[in-house]
């Protein structure tokens, strides 16, 4: 994995374990690696993990249990407002660019409109 | 008879390779980052150098024996004239000798490299050697003053030569220890490793 | 918990060049630190001081609350212990060697980081190309079980592959209490690997911050945060 080295390291592992999570690589339920071992497969520090996991177990996206290590959780709820904010939060990053071009709301809409018709047609085509 | 100037010359090629080795010791980081004090280190370093001398004769006059067995007989023969004390601070003599020489030269290297500390970096080459020099120099007027004054004071009553050379057994221990203990105080407040410059 | 290394007012001159002046730094448990400064900063300087091959006359450096220089190397793992071995041993002497002299290091330990890192155990240490030495430096220095380790610019002149392997085996046997104190002229390679970064300039410690602090709060990444200390005086 690639990191900004402007934004902490810390954050950028809570996207990546969202990331997951949202693509099912990481199921509901299913165990998180080893601290360790995260820690390793992504080259950065242990108590950089420790953070992110203990920030993930506070927001409960994982479920620590004694002695068995963090999982996943399986309350429908925050699974879904995982994926609603993580959608909602680069909608809001592209809303913050569009606005800064003058671009109004409904203007907004269409060329969001017109872009993703155009995709699927190169996609199909 | 050839095996035993062999030896000698093999014991004196030895002690200058000991001499090497022990100096070495005392400024690479290898040695001096052991968890150790400078005293046990010193210690350590010295002793290691004693026991390989001592080895290494024993090895010597093994192997006098064995590759001419009647002329090393005769050998011991010739010196057959003195008593069992004799023989046993002669033979102390032989081995401890070399450690009082080492420890000498450290104390010579030892405050060279203490004083080359306080002298700037690019005229290092000539400073040690002028060190050198002058340290030698000075501790051999000190060493001949030490020497004078322990004469008159314990041989000068009763100057028998078995007196004095019993004296100059206990007189070579005592210097090995003085020096040592300054060598071990020069190691623990002054003397640094010097890593090799990459 | 009290600090694993504390620094009090250290002073440092040789061949009558003053190298560190009043110095003073705090480093906790259980962390990895950037130690960054140009060349010829004081960096090796420091560790060597910390580490013990230089004397600190006025026990200015304590760890572990300890001053005295022989307690202090055996909480020390410093780079610079590995070499200077007489003739040309092989890496499972070297390994023997240091098993033999420190009570801390760990021969099966010593023996993971050498698989790791893809090391043979009956190679030379003269026919070890310099990469391969730097690995061979680290498996020593992380094969004991101690406080706090010094390693001296452990990327200088290797290539992303072994300095990827190093970066791992910093992680995989960094004991979770023990500190490392890293030092780097090239702050890139090891950025995300660090809690926090020290920078020596003008013999002292310049500054001494948090990296989330540094991404977060100043939002710069680290090199350009270390860069701007020398900028500053342009």
């Amino acid at each position: 994995m690639k990191f900004d080295d402007k934004i902490p390291i810390y954050y950028q592992i809570k996207q990546y374990i969202y990331k997951e999570i949202i693509i099912n690589h990481l199921t509901p339920g299913s165990k998180v690696p080893a601290v360790r071992q995260l820690a390793l497969d992504l080259a950065v520090n242990v108590n950089t993990v420790q953070r992110s996991l203990r920030e993930l177990i506070s927001e409960g996206v994982l479920e620590s249990q004694r002695g068995k290590g963090n999982f996943v959780t399986t309350n429908p709820e925050i699974l879904n407002n995982l994926r609603k904010n993580i959608v909602e939060e680069q909608l809001s990053l592209m809303y913050d660019h569009l606005a800064s071009l003058q671009l109004t709301p409904d203007e907004m809409i269409q060329a969001l409109t017109e872009y993703v018709n155009k995709r699927k047609e190169t996609h199909h085509g | 008879m050839f095996s035993f100037s062999f030896g000698v010359l093999a014991s004196l090629v030895l002690a200058v390779i000991l001499a090497v080795k022990q100096e070495r010791v005392w400024t690479a980081p290898l040695y001096r980052l052991l968890p150790l004090s400078e005293t046990k280190l010193y210690i350590g370093n010295v002793l290691t150098n004693f026991f390989s001398w001592i080895y290494f004769e024993i090895l010597v006059v093994l192997l006098a024996f064995i590759m001419g067995p009647t002329s090393f007989v005769k050998i011991l023969q010739t010196m057959n004239n003195g008593s069992f004390l004799e023989y046993a601070v002669g033979a102390g003599i032989i081995l401890i000798f070399p450690t009082f020489i080492w420890c000498s030269v450290s104390l010579v290297h030892l405050l060279t490299n203490t004083f080359s500390d306080f002298l700037p970096i690019n005229i290092q080459r000539i400073s040690r050697v002028v060190l050198i020099i002058v340290l030698v120099y000075g501790l051999g007027k000190i060493s001949n003053l030490a020497t004078n004054s322990f004469t008159m004071i314990f041989a000068s009553s009763q100057a028998t030569s078995d007196a004095s050379f019993y004296l100059s057994f206990i007189y070579l221990i005592l210097t090995t220890i003085v020096v040592s203990i300054i060598n071990i105080y020069l190691l623990k407040n002054w003397v640094q490793a010097t890593p090799k410059t990459a | 918990m009290a600090n694993l290394l504390t620094i009090n007012h250290l002073s440092y001159s040789r061949n009558l060049q003053l190298i560190l002046k009043d110095l003073n730094l705090e480093l906790p448990y259980g962390q990895i630190v950037g130690l960054l400064g140009t060349n010829g900063a004081g960096k090796t300087t420091l560790m060597r001081l910390i580490a013990g091959n230089y004397i600190d006359r006025k026990n200015s450096i304590s760890i572990n609350t300890e001053t005295n220089s022989a307690v202090r190397k055996s909480l020390v793992s410093f780079t610079e212990q590995v070499g200077g071995w007489s003739g040309h041993p092989r890496i499972f002497k070297i390994g023997n060697f240091y098993d033999a002299l420190y009570e801390d290091f760990n021969l099966t330990t010593f023996n993971q980081l050498l698989s790791n890192l893809n090391l043979s155990p009956d190679q030379r240490v003269n026919q070890l190309s310099k990469g391969n030495f730097r690995k061979l430096v680290i498996a020593v220095t992380l094969a004991r079980q101690t406080d706090l380790y010094l390693l001296d610019e452990p990327f200088d002149g290797i290539d992303s592959m072994t300095r990827k392997k190093i970066i791992s085996s910093i992680i995989q046997w960094k004991p979770e209490n023990a500190t490392v104190l890293v030092s780097d002229h090239h702050v890139g390679d090891i950025a995300n690997l660090l809690d926090q970064v020290v920078i020596i300039k003008d013999q002292h410690v310049a500054a001494q911050e948090a990296a989330d602090t540094i991404r977060e709060t100043l939002g710069k990444d680290i090199e350009t945060y270390y860069e701007d200390f020398y900028r500053e005086e342009l």
